[in-house]
This record gives C-alpha cells, sequence and structure tokens, in this order.
C-alpha cells in the first residue's frame, strides 16, 4: 500500500505540492485528476523517487522510500509511464519492453549474464507485447509507431518490471477514444490480478469509468478524495476543474477567479 | 605467424595493441560515457609489468596480469570522483586524470621520471595479442546479449529512465569504468612486453586522439566496429606512411567530422544501416512510406 503523509515540494520558493496526505488503496485503480499545473506530475515524480520532498513522508508496503533512488523504488515494485514518452530511441518495440525485464533477471544474480541469441527469448515479454497489441510490431524501431502506439509500448515496458503500483502519467494522451477504453480495459485486469493502478489523466470519462477511488489536486493540495461519483458532485471539484458551478435553478454562473 | 607476416608482424601487432586500448574506451562509451583516462591506466599497466619484471623479477605473466589488475583498481577509485562528472565534462575530467596519471609518472623517482624503462623482457607475440582480442570479443559479445548489456544501452539512450526501471546506473558506470581500467592496463602491459622500452610520452595526447578517432568512428552500437575501424585504418595509417605527421591529423580529423555529420552514431548504427536501406528500396520501387498493418488498423 502506498502512503503519503504531509508531502510539501517547493521550486524556488513556488510551493508545488502543499501538504498532500493520500492514501492508495491496493489492488484497484486510483485516479489523481487536477488542472494543468495543479502538481500530479511532480507528485508521481516524488513518489518514483526522481524528486525527494521537502517535508512528509511516503511509505510503500511499510517501507519508508523518501531519499530512495528511482532504481530501489523500482526493486520495491514501483514502476511508471511518464507524461512525456520516455522510449528508448534507436532500439525495437521488443528491446524496449526486454529493457523493463531487466529487474527479473537480476533477480537470478549471474543469470543476467546468460546471452539470449535468439530474439524472443522471453516468454513475459512476448506475452506483453501480444497483450498490448504489440506483437506484429517488435521487431519496428519505436520510432516508426504512431504516438498512440509508443504509448503502449511505455505501459509494456512498465509492466515488464512485474510491479506492484503502476503510475501511469496521461497514458491516453495522444489516444482514439477507442485506443484509451481498451488502455482502460487493461487497467481494470491489472488491479483484478493485484495491481495497483495509479493514473493520472485529463480524461475525465476515462477516470470515472475506471477508478474506484479517486483524489483531486488543485494548486498543490487535495481538494476532494473518495469514490468518483462523490467527488464529482463536490462544488469544489467543479470550479477548480469545470471552472463553472451552477446556481439553484441549474444555471451556470460565473466561476471564481482562481488567484 | 612471424613467417607469414614478414616484415609487417611489428605493425600488425602495434595495430592490435591500439585494438585492446580502443575496446577499453568503448567500454565505456557503449554506455554513453565519453572518457578519456584509458590512456593514462595504459601507462599504469606498462609501467607495472616493467617495475615488477625488471626490478622485483616477477615472470611475465605475472606481471601482465599485474598492469591489468591495476589498471582496473586505479580506475576504479578514480571513477568514484570522475564519473559524478558527465558529457563533456566527464570528457575533460577524464582527460585531466589521465595527463596528471602522465605527467607524475614522469616526476617520480621510482619510474626513472621522463627516461623511463630500456631493456624489458619481449615476450609478447601476434598469438597472444590474439588471443586477447578473441577472449575479449567474446566477453563483450555474451555481455551485449544479456541483460547486462540491454541494461548498458539503456543508460546510453536514456539514464533516467533507465534507472527507473531499476538500473542501478551509478553501479554500472562504475564498474564499465574499472573494466575499462583493466583493457587499458593490459594494453599498457602488453605494449611493454612488445616494444621492450618505455616512458612517459608514449602516453601522449597523439595516441588519444588516434584512439578516439577509431572509436568515433567505429560507434558504440557494437564492439565490432571499433575494432574493425581500428583495423583498417591502423593498415591505411601504416601504408600511407602517416604515422605522426600533420598529414595524419588533418586526414583524420576531416574523417572525424564528416563521420560526425554523415552517421553521428558511427558505423556500427542499425538505424542507419535501416535507413539507407530504406532509401535503396525507394529508389528502386518509386514508394514514399512503408505502411505496416495491426490488428488495430494500418498505421505509418
Amino acid at each position: 500500500m502506498l502512503e503519503l503523509e504531509g508531502i510539501v515540494k517547493t521550486f524556488r520558493g513556488v510551493k508545488a505540492i502543499d501538504g498532500v496526505t493520500l492514501k492508495v488503496p491496493e489492488r484497484g485503480v486510483f485516479g489523481l485528476i487536477g488542472p494543468n499545473g495543479a502538481g500530479k506530475t511532480t507528485l508521481v515524480n516524488l513518489i518514483t523517487g526522481y524528486l525527494t520532498p521537502d517535508e512528509g513522508r511516503i511509505t510503500f508496503d511499510g517501507h519508508d522510500v523518501v531519499g530512495l533512488a528511482p532504481h530501489k523504488l523500482a526493486a520495491l515494485g514501483v514502476a511508471r509511464t511518464y507524461q512525456n514518452l520516455r522510449l528508448f530511441e534507436g532500439s525495437t518495440v521488443r528491446e524496449n519492453v526486454m529493457i523493463g525485464r531487466h529487474l527479473a533477471a537480476s533477480s537470478g544474480g549471474l543469470a543476467r549474464f546468460r546471452p539470449r541469441w535468439r530474439k524472443a527469448a522471453d516468454p513475459v515479454t512476448e506475452e506483453l507485447l501480444g497483450r498490448l497489441g504489440l506483437a506484429e510490431l517488435a521487431d519496428l524501431q519505436v520510432d516508426e509507431l504512431s504516438y498512440g502506439l509508443r504509448r503502449r509500448v511505455e505501459i509494456a515496458r512498465a509492466l515488464a518490471t512485474d510491479c506492484k503500483t503502476l503510475l501511469l502519467d496521461e497514458p491516453t494522451a495522444g489516444m482514439t477514444a477507442a485506443e484509451a477504453d481498451g488502455i482502460g480495459q487493461l487497467m481494470r485486469e491489472l488491479a483484478e490480478q493485484g495491481v495497483t493502478v495509479v493514473l493520472v489523466e485529463h480524461n475525465i470519462r476515462l477516470v470515472t469509468a475506471t477508478c474506484d477511488q479517486m483524489a483531486v489536486l488543485d494548486w498543490g493540495k487535495v481538494i476532494a478524495q473518495g469514490p468518483p461519483a462523490e467527488v464529482w458532485a463536490l462544488d469544489a471539484v467543479q470550479v477548480a476543474y469545470v471552472g463553472k458551478r451552477r446556481d439553484k435553478a441549474g444555471q451556470p454562473t460565473t466561476a471564481r477567479t482562481r488567484t | 605467424m612471424s613467417e607469414l607476416l614478414g616484415s609487417y608482424e611489428f605493425t600488425l601487432n602495434v595495430i592490435l595493441v591500439q585494438a585492446i586500448l580502443v575496446l577499453s574506451l568503448y567500454v565505456v562509451f557503449q554506455a554513453g560515457l565519453l572518457s578519456m583516462a584509458s590512456v593514462g591506466f595504459m601507462a599504469v599497466g606498462g609501467y607495472a609489468t616493467t617495475l615488477l619484471t625488471l626490478e622485483q623479477n616477477w615472470p611475465i605473466l605475472g606481471g601482465v596480469v599485474a598492469g591489468a589488475v591495476m589498471g582496473g583498481v586505479v580506475a576504479a577509485i578514480f571513477g568514484i570522483p570522475v564519473l559524478r562528472l558527465g558529457g563533456i565534462y566527464l570528457a575533460l575530467g577524464s582527460l585531466a586524470l589521465s595527463q596528471a596519471i602522465v605527467i607524475g609518472i614522469a616526476n617520480f623517482e621510482f619510474t626513472n621520471g621522463a627516461r623511463g624503462f630500456a631493456g624489458i623482457e619481449l615476450a609478447v607475440t601476434t598469438e597472444h595479442l590474439l588471443l586477447v582480442l578473441i577472449v575479449t570479443g567474446v566477453i563483450l559479445q555474451i555481455t551485449h546479449r544479456s541483460y547486462i548489456g540491454r541494461a548498458i544501452r539503456a543508460i546510453r539512450l536514456d539514464e533516467r529512465t533507465a534507472e527507473g526501471l531499476g538500473i542501478n546506473t551509478v553501479l554500472y558506470k562504475r564498474v564499465l569504468f574499472a573494466f575499462s581500467g583493466v583493457l587499458a592496463g593490459l594494453a599498457g602491459a602488453l605494449e611493454a612486453h612488445l616494444t621492450g622500452v618505455i616512458s612517459p610520452d608514449q602516453y601522449g595526447f597523439d595516441l588519444l586522439v588516434v584512439a578516439l578517432t577509431y572509436m568515433i568512428v567505429g560507434g558504440s552500437g557494437h564492439w565490432i566496429g571499433p575494432l574493425g575501424m581500428t583495423v583498417v585504418l591502423g593498415i591505411v595509417r601504416d601504408q600511407l606512411g602517416l604515422g605522426g605527421t600533420s598529414l595524419e591529423n588533418i586526414i583524420f580529423g576531416s574523417l572525424l567530422v564528416a563521420v560526425m555529420i554523415l552517421a553521428p552514431a558511427g558505423i556500427s548504427d542499425r538505424v542507419m544501416y535501416r535507413d539507407i536501406g530504406r532509401w535503396i528500396r525507394r529508389k528502386r520501387t518509386g514508394r514514399g512510406v512503408q505502411v505496416v498493418t495491426t490488428p488495430q488498423g494500418e498505421v505509418s
């Protein structure tokens, strides 16, 4: 279980994250939404060890993980994708996914040194490629793929680490609605298999349809947390996210200016 | 083998020693690190075996092994501070380290200062050098095809992402730097027993520039590139009688610039061959974009 307690992160005097406390329940899809600049990606970077919080505690399965390097967090079972795709350019789809298998291969100690002469040497990689609809593209270089397909390679690569918690930073950006639904379906499957999925998204429809729990971040603070239906009903969320309130007669009124 | 090669034997041997040095540079270059320290570690290896065999009466094999180990130990120790640097700063820092080692050797009493040593026992033959290169090549090829090799390439392509996938990039870089030191030390020790003489001026900037040219032209994709380039360019250099002339600097400098423009990842870059292959096919068939069909439909 992933828990954040009173996390503060300041960039040159600007509080990007201002006292965030979150409990991400195990085995489910947890949505994290918020307007641009709300601090979503900063939060993901803090959880995965790319940034260190100024204050607060982050625990993962009972371990205090503040200050751990990203590779140690990955070894504990935290994997992620990136908002701005970070694939290994100049490598094939299969190679990208196989790099994600490094941790699993490492558990065998010297087995890491065992050469793999055949291309499709790793069954887990092949299974993941099939699952994400990449099997026929496995030997293409990743720079030849469309944006949506590149996103899927990144998800396959993160899953290849055998992670317990998967943080997806806007995984459906650039995808068609049908493709996004496919990703939503995949997240539900993963949750059923026992993976905790943290979904950072702008796609409200997807978050509502997929998540068991969600939190809304605005100006570095959590302004609401709970099941999607309850969260959307809150006035504060409407103001922060949609920017409009409705009066008693159901007519939209001017949004409060955010200062 | 000496009857077969005749007067070319010595030239070939020098090229093979350089090939070991170039592979030492490649070992760290494959992780995206441009280190220039190998020439310094080569000097460490050369002087280690010289002092041990000449003054302590060690057997030659013991001296050569000690040279390789010393190169590795020095690299492992200096790797810790130097590898905190990246990119061009690493190149400059490692160059400074390499020069500091060579200048140190030139000024110490026990290394005989700038005079160096002569009369080191000659024992290295072409067969020995080929054996070392074959063993190194096998190790590099096994690594290349393993998860270790994939992790090293991942570090070159995107270090931060590699870290997020559980790859301990700091440890990897330190181990590679130490292995690079072992190879450089080995090259230095073998050279000492090949030429019989050693002095600090052997390990100057000229050697570094030549080795770096071979490596960068060869590329970071596969070890065969730098190794092949060392042999080919080494023979060209010898046949044209270029060694140590200013014409050499002009030709090799131009070659380096040409490769950096035309094939920035070196001649062992797969993507370049893919693009060339496509270009030829396009010229032949007159077709533009390759269309790939996926279960979801067509993507270009």
